[in-house]
């Protein structure tokens, strides 16, 4: 444990002015076969966030786990400091930052300095690891962020990011604007461009961008659209990483959403569609998800849903439906039950129909002012597409301790 | 500039309450005298919650402070209150179901992404940053899966239809993980 940690903890204690939280997930999860060897995993995170008044505030979050064959690894997601003053804030170390491109984790520092009253800037460097993979990147990167949100109807900001890789420097650069209605309606624009670069020449630009809408329409309705543009992988992962991009898609794809829900007294239900187009020069391909569900509550606390899924990609497809059931006893005790069938046509192999259940249950142990205390479990059992039947189950225990605000 | 917001949030806090308000704990664990040193702190006189004689929609008795001042220290939306008041949100409202917005409806968890970004200070009213952190980065087994029944088997056929979903949170390391080895990550 770190000095820093130390003097934090001890201010904690004896001051009543620091806020902190701990956080706990204990799992063990098993999985019988009776054709291969069963396999039985435990795993234990920890987490802890302290928040003094000044500004300093530490956070802390790792997992140990074992799949009982010997081997016990451990991760650590978060081990950060942090100074915020009155126009600055500052964290420095293993820690998650939230940008409009998606979740990057970094080992090294970023800065927000507030510049004019609806001006910031924002500047990252270190180097990006995956808490998948755990890959870190081995070469450093940087950037920065002029932010522009007086917290009214408009905002947006724009940016460059270079990454270090193999002595190539490589730029991204991005811009996002947001406008926001008083009804609740948004729209949101975001474009991210990054050269493409043969040797010694530029032969063209890669680049993502994403358009999209929603806006209710009275009080029951809901209605949200959106146009992609992919042709960039996601600046969110060490460099050197592969994506399911890479393997999955050609030159770049269009994407298309539209949605709409609705609720009407006891019953809502929703509608998706995302058709796709991808531009493989080779084969050019058209494919799409649709999904279709309906949920109505019988009692209070009582409800049951049916979700109909649809998705084609050639050659493959799948479709198929899952019922539910759940039931919320008091704030937070709550059981639920869900069966799904579904048809699936893999891109080898004949067709299959695929059938899994699940029964979730979630019992609070303890809950007060000073933390809570839950008790979750879950059995699933099915079959796979090649009818092999499949089961498993676990329980885990989380607590969530703590004082004053939330950290 | 305090006094102006809390004015505000005290328009919005009425506007609001035009519905049906949430359930309160009655007696309201209010208390003046356990309250005078943090409102001595915030430079806070009476008619800060008190309206006496404003105009507000719904009305209401010019001593009584409408509910939702709570909220200016209680859920620090004010800046430069006193640091420390519970955000439990328990402490008054007797069933916490009635808090939750409107688009906190089934699904919501799978589908919260583009309205976090794009109304991220309202989020805030509630949640922290760190909550985001602890679904989007913590690998827990059983309790944080965000796919729903059934994307066992569908996965394939989405990610090829928009691998790009997949990106933000999977490398492609991930698929190889079953894949290739022929066994399910542990």
């Amino acid at each position: 444990m770190s000095p820093f940690v130390l003097v934090l903890l001890g201010v904690a204690s004896a001051s009543e002015r620091v806020d902190w939280r701990l956080w706990s997930w204990s799992g063990v999860e098993a999985r019988p076969s009776y054709a291969a060897e069963s396999q039985v995993r435990v795993e234990q995170q920890l987490g802890l966030a302290l928040r003094d008044p000044s500004g300093l505030s530490f956070d802390a979050l790792g997992a140990v786990r074992d799949p009982l064959d010997g081997a016990w690894t451990g991760d650590l997601y978060r081990l950060a400091m942090g100074l915020r003053g009155p126009c600055y804030s500052l964290s420095l170390g293993r820690f998650v930052m939230a940008t409009e491109r998606g979740f990057l984790r970094l080992d090294g520092a970023q800065l927000d300095v507030g510049l004019a009253p609806a001006v910031t800037f924002h500047g990252w460097g270190g180097r990006s690891w995956h808490p998948e993979t755990y890959e870190r990147g081995e070469d450093a990167l940087v950037g920065g962020e002029l932010r522009l949100d007086s917290g009214g109807v408009l905002s947006g900001g724009a940016g460059w990011e270079g990454r270090l890789l193999d002595d190539e420097v490589i730029h991204r650069v991005h811009g996002y604007g947001r406008v926001r209605s008083v009804r609740g309606g948004w729209a949101t624009a975001l474009i991210e461009a990054a050269p493409m670069e043969s040797s010694d020449s530029l032969v063209g630009t890669s680049a993502r961008a994403a358009l999209r809408g929603h806006s209710p329409i009275g009080s029951a309705v809901e209605l949200g659209a959106g146009l992609r543009w992919e042709d960039l992988e996601r600046a969110v992962q060490p460099e050197a990483l592969s994506s399911p991009m890479d393997w999955l898609t050609g030159p770049g794809y269009a994407a298309a959403e539209l949605e709409a829900r609705a609720d009407i007294e006891k019953v809502s239900v929703s509608a998706a569609v995302g058709p796709t187009h991808h531009l493989h020069p080779d084969a050019p391909r058209t494919g799409g998800l649709a999904r279709v569900g309906a949920r109505y509550t019988i009692t209070d606390g009582l409800s049951a849903g049916l979700a109909l899924t649809g998705a084609l990609a050639q050659p493959s497809w799948v479709w198929g439906g899952v019922a539910e059931a759940r039931w919320q006893l008091g704030e937070a005790s709550s059981l639920a039950i869900d069966a799904g069938w579904f048809r699936f046509l893999p891109m080898e192999g004949p067709m299959a129909n695929v059938v899994e259940s699940r029964l979730s249950a979630e019992l609070p142990l303890l809950s007060g002012d000073a933390g809570e205390l839950t008790l979750l479990g879950q059995v699933a059992a099915g079959s796979d597409r090649l009818l092999d039947p499949w089961v498993r189950g676990g329980l885990s225990l989380q607590g969530v301790f703590g004082r004053g605000s939330t950290p | 500039m305090k006094k102006l917001s809390i004015l505000a949030l005290l328009l919005l806090g009425f506007s609001a309450l035009a519905d049906d308000p949430p359930k309160l704990i009655d007696p309201l664990p209010f208390s003046h005298k356990t309250h005078r040193g943090a409102f001595r702190a915030a430079r806070l006189v009476c008619v800060d919650c008190h309206p006496l004689g404003r105009t507000t929609d719904p009305p209401v008795a010019d001593m009584q402070a409408p509910l939702s001042t709570c909220h200016a220290c209680h859920l620090e939306e004010i800046p430069g209150v006193p640091h420390g008041a519970s955000n439990q949100c328990s402490l008054c409202h007797s069933d916490l179901r009635e808090l939750l917005p409107a688009n906190h409806r089934d699904g919501w968890r799978e589908d919260h992404a583009d309205d976090a970004r794009a109304a991220a200070a309202e989020c805030s009213a509630c949640h922290s940053n760190q909550e985001c952190f602890a679904c989007h980065d913590d690998r827990g087994p059983m309790a944080k899966n965000p796919h729903g029944p059934g994307f066992r088997v569908t996965h394939g056929v989405e990610a090829r239809v928009d691998p790009q979903r997949c990106t933000s949170c999977h490398a492609g390391e991930s698929c190889l993980a079953c894949h290739s080895g022929g066994t399910l990550p542990w």
